[in-house]
């Protein structure tokens, strides 16, 4: 390495300037706040919240339809709603719709006993839905729930968890960061020569 | 009176440009985009602990407005392979104890990858590896636990945060060593590296 004072007091980059690295800071500071705002207000997204029939329902009187119902009118990619006989047999009649904040199905069921409800539905934002459900008609004990709770399999639960080593993992990650950003923003001098 | 020649000016090639003297521009970018995932990952945090927002809910912000994103993987393992390259790619350009640390980093991210790499292949096709009902990682069948790649971050964050901070702080015979203008050149030693 030489040394040459003009050209160092001439080559100081715009980039090295603390103004503009306060700048760099001040832009990324309001990028992610407005991000954060933004993900605060926005409305949560559309989710399946419920069945009709409830899963492990036990009805005394035969429904007419059967329901998927939403946090929000959903709107949809594909979805599929089907109702048979624990032997199989379907009950529907004609096509599921979208009602609203809901996915019907009408049926027709004039014996009492144990019936199946399988669902799918993909919605336009990628998430999706399936599962299996029963309830039962005119029975002296409703059945057991069958179906998983209204989650899609898809995907490995992502990388939170609350428990405590979550919490212990993100509080030394918030401590890195910061240490990492103090280093970026606020380049420290090297060591000087000891000998 | 001698003349400066900005380091790795000499040099053709783009690595070698990203390991010289745009090693310090290369790096910043980098860990842009390794603060905007940690962002991802502090915003689920307080979701799920501030917010008290269900699991399946707290997707970070890119996941919240874009679902699929994180259950295609396709979010987690974009930022394992943009990890890996860039771990790879600039670690030339770090001389001493910080190439040290760089490389565990890198070790330690090249394992992690793989393992996306099984999370991806099986979210993509649909086939479910190992027997399992979801997409399963080979470390998951003997730590089932969701948080799992959550400590994989952290540890290779850990030794990355050392090396950067070694780089940027190198003692005077890694300063000398290195090609790049990442550290700021002694107060008074009169060396420069334009």
């Amino acid at each position: 390495m030489t040394t040459d004072t003009a050209v160092r007091g001439a080559a100081v980059r715009w980039w090295r300037r603390p103004w503009s690295r306060r700048l760099g800071a001040g832009i990324v500071v309001a990028v992610a706040l407005s991000m954060g705002v933004i993900a605060l207000l926005e409305p949560a997204p559309t989710a399946l919240s419920a069945l009709a029939p409830a899963d492990g329902a036990g009805l005394a009187a035969a429904p007419t339809e059967v329901a998927m119902e939403f946090t929000a009118p959903p709107r949809t990619r594909e979805y599929h709603l089907t109702v048979a006989t624990a032997r199989g047999i379907p009950v529907t009649e004609g096509t599921a719709r979208v009602d609203g904040s809901r996915i019907t199905v009408p049926v027709r069921i004039a014996d009492r006993g144990v019936y199946l409800v399988g669902y799918h539905v993909l919605l336009e934002d990628g998430t999706e839905a399936t599962g299996i459900s029963r309830f039962s008609v005119g029975e002296a004990a409703a059945p057991a729930p069958i179906g998983e709770p209204l989650a899609a399999p898809a995907g490995h639960g992502g990388h939170g968890a609350k428990d405590p080593l979550s919490l212990v993992l993100v509080s030394i990650d918030v401590v890195l960061l910061v240490a990492l950003s103090t280093l970026l923003f606020r380049r420290p001098r090297p060591r000087r020569p000891t000998g | 009176m001698t003349t400066i020649q900005a380091p790795g000016a000499g040099s053709t090639g783009l690595v070698n440009r990203l390991n010289g003297v745009r090693h310090r521009f290369a790096l910043n970018l980098f860990m842009v985009i390794v603060v905007a995932h940690w962002a991802e990952h502090l915003t689920q945090a307080f979701q799920i602990w501030a917010l008290g927002m269900p699991l399946k809910e707290s997707r970070g912000v890119l996941g919240y407005f874009y679902p699929w994103l994180v259950k295609s993987e396709w979010l987690h393992y974009g930022y394992a392979l943009v990890m890996l390259i860039g771990l790879f790619l600039l670690r030339r350009g770090f001389v001493g104890r910080a190439k040290g640390w760089w490389t565990v980093a890198l070790a330690i991210q090249f394992w992690h990858h793989i393992e996306h790499l099984l999370l991806f292949v099986q979210a993509q096709s649909g086939t479910m590896f190992f027997g399992q009902a979801v997409p399963t990682s080979i470390a998951q069948l003997v730590f089932p636990r969701v948080e799992l790649h959550l400590f994989y971050n952290t540890i290779v964050f850990i030794p990355m945060v050392v090396a950067m901070y070694l780089h940027l702080r190198p003692n005077q015979s890694e300063f000398d060593r290195a090609d790049c203008s990442c550290a700021k050149e002694p107060a008074l030693s009169g060396t420069s590296r334009g």
